[in-house]
């Protein structure tokens, strides 16, 4: 597989992987010094300020009427505010990372306190164990409220991802998208929530970092970029997490937004390319790999060989998706 | 019958003297060729377009009231590498799945000392931009000549993709030699 040039890889390093690694690492560490409690919350500010800090840039930011600072335009990557007239769906991308990432958070404090609320007036001072049933019922009923509301968030910024071109010809790529990217969100985050350590984060970043490869091949620079960028964050939340020993599910629905909004949503707008079809499936389906380990027998399994398993389950796909697009396409670099 | 006839005679006239006094010339791919240069730190690439539809209507032979309305399809980008035109398709630039056309609509235009002065609305990826600039126009025989090369600054409509790498100003030259 050909390699792109090395100016061209050391761009992307200070442009991408630098900015938003660095920018994760600062807000992680400022958040562990609080106690790993705040890990949560903690990686979802890291994965929303390393993406802030990749995709600024002052160029052009400066009007030219009235010489002020246009916050607007100091964007890199993908503008900050959306144009309601574009018909770039892909514009709206950060708007529903950032929208996912606080209905995470919130919900899952929401089904936090009910359960411990209803719990404690139910059966005050008892056990797990001594309460039965109810706590079971009582834990469904906070699942209900966690999941609820994550996934009208996720219906509602599906409409932002699908043009309206699309979603008026059939109801399907909305379809998708939204079950896609619910079954990623549910997956990982029950996985993350079970296993301290960044592990899922690191398969998120592997996810994302494939994705960037895909659409380099699909002629995308700048999709690539904007998936390096997140990637680079993720990965800096699983290192962060792997050496605290905290849980940083609150970075997990940037991924939910970005995956499958870079690789599904935006397909319709990258150019005509022979990369195929299953390239992007594969990638924005690889993290579904790890359902098997939903099952409660499997779940907690944390040795290194299931580590191992895991690992191959999602690397597996995003490695046959890089092979399938750099064999049917070539890089742009070179002919440029 | 005497009335009749004065009446189609009259409403001859009206036809003759209002085909007369609009001149219309079709703006084709043929007619017209537009194109332009991106120049970066190492190099440059030659592009353009190659399929565009539109008039420029002249009323009474008088240049300076020069109309044109032209919209460009944008599917028909070229540059002079095969890999660069796909790129030049894509989200990094002119996007054209999700923009296929652009359109260029004179607002006004002023006779200079040799040349016009054309200003008109300019829109791109979904943006509109007034852009002025000189060009050289004619009209003999019914053939009308324009021909122009100017600079945009392609950041204004939001490409802003390369920025550092791509220089952001891009020279555009349209040359049109196009019979009524």
């Amino acid at each position: 597989m050909p390699l792109p040039p090395l100016k061209n890889t050391i761009e992307a390093l200070l442009q991408d992987v630098l900015p938003a690694a660095g920018g994760a690492t600062l807000i992680m560490c400022l958040f562990l010094l609080l106690g790993r409690r705040a890990a949560a919350i903690g990686s979802a500010t890291a994965i929303v300020f390393a993406f802030v800090w990749a995709n600024f840039s002052l160029d052009n930011s400066i009007s030219s009427e009235t010489g002020n600072l246009v916050w607007a335009n100091t964007y890199r990557l993908l503008p900050w505010k959306v144009d309601p007239s574009s018909t770039s769906v892909w514009h709206s991308i950060p708007r529903a990372a950032l929208i996912l990432v606080i209905v995470g958070l919130l919900s899952r404090w929401c089904g936090l306190l009910a359960f411990w609320y209803l719990h404690e007036r139910r059966l005050p001072g008892a056990t797990l164990a001594e309460r039965g049933s109810p706590s079971f019922r009582l834990w469904w009923g906070a699942n209900l409220l966690v999941w609820l509301p994550r996934i009208s968030a996720v219906f509602v910024v599906s409409g932002w991802l699908v043009s309206e071109k699309d979603a008026n010809e059939s109801p399907w790529p909305r379809f998708t998208l939204v079950a896609t990217m619910l079954l990623i969100w549910f997956i990982l985050d029950v996985l993350a929530r079970v296993r301290e350590g960044g592990e899922i984060a690191a398969y998120l970043a592997m996810s994302l970092y494939a994705a960037g490869v895909v659409l380099l091949f699909s002629h995308s620079a700048r999709f690539m970029e904007i998936a390096v960028s997140v990637g680079s964050a993720m990965f800096e939340i699983a290192i962060a997490a792997r050496v605290s020993k905290a849980y940083v599910s609150g970075a997990i629905p940037a991924g939910v937004a970005f995956l499958p909004g870079l690789i599904l949503a935006s397909r319709p707008s990258l150019p005509t390319t022979e990369v195929p079809a299953i390239s992007y499936w594969l990638v924005a389906l690889a993290p579904l790999a790890l359902a098997p380990f939903l099952i409660p027998f499997l779940s907690r399994k944390n040795g290194w060989y299931f580590r191992l398993i895991r690992a191959v389950l999602v690397l597996v796909p995003l490695v046959i998706a890089v092979v399938l697009a750099a064999q049917h396409e070539q890089l742009p670099f070179d002919e440029e | 019958m005497t009335r009749t006839l004065m009446t189609v005679f009259a409403l001859g006239l009206a036809a003759a003297v209002a085909s007369a006094a609009d001149t219309k010339y079709p703006l084709t791919g043929e007619t017209t060729k537009l194109k332009f240069v991106g120049t970066k730190a190492k190099g440059k690439h030659d592009g353009g377009f190659k399929t565009l539809t539109g008039t420029a209507t002249v009323t009474d032979g008088n240049l300076a009231t020069l109309k044109i309305e032209v919209d460009i399809d944008t599917t028909s980008i070229w540059a002079d590498d095969a890999k660069l035109t796909e790129h030049l398709k894509g989200p990094d630039f002119f996007g054209v799945k999700d923009n296929p056309k652009a359109t260029f609509k004179t607002t006004k235009v002023e006779k200079a000392d040799k040349v016009y002065n054309i200003t008109g609305d300019l829109t791109m990826l979904g943006k509109t931009k007034s852009i002025a600039f000189p060009a050289s126009v004619s009209e003999a025989g019914g053939v009308f000549s324009f021909s122009t090369e100017f600079k945009i600054d392609r950041t204004d409509w939001g490409m802003t993709y390369g920025k550092g790498q791509i220089d952001n100003p891009v020279t555009i030259s349209i040359a049109v030699t196009s019979k009524k």
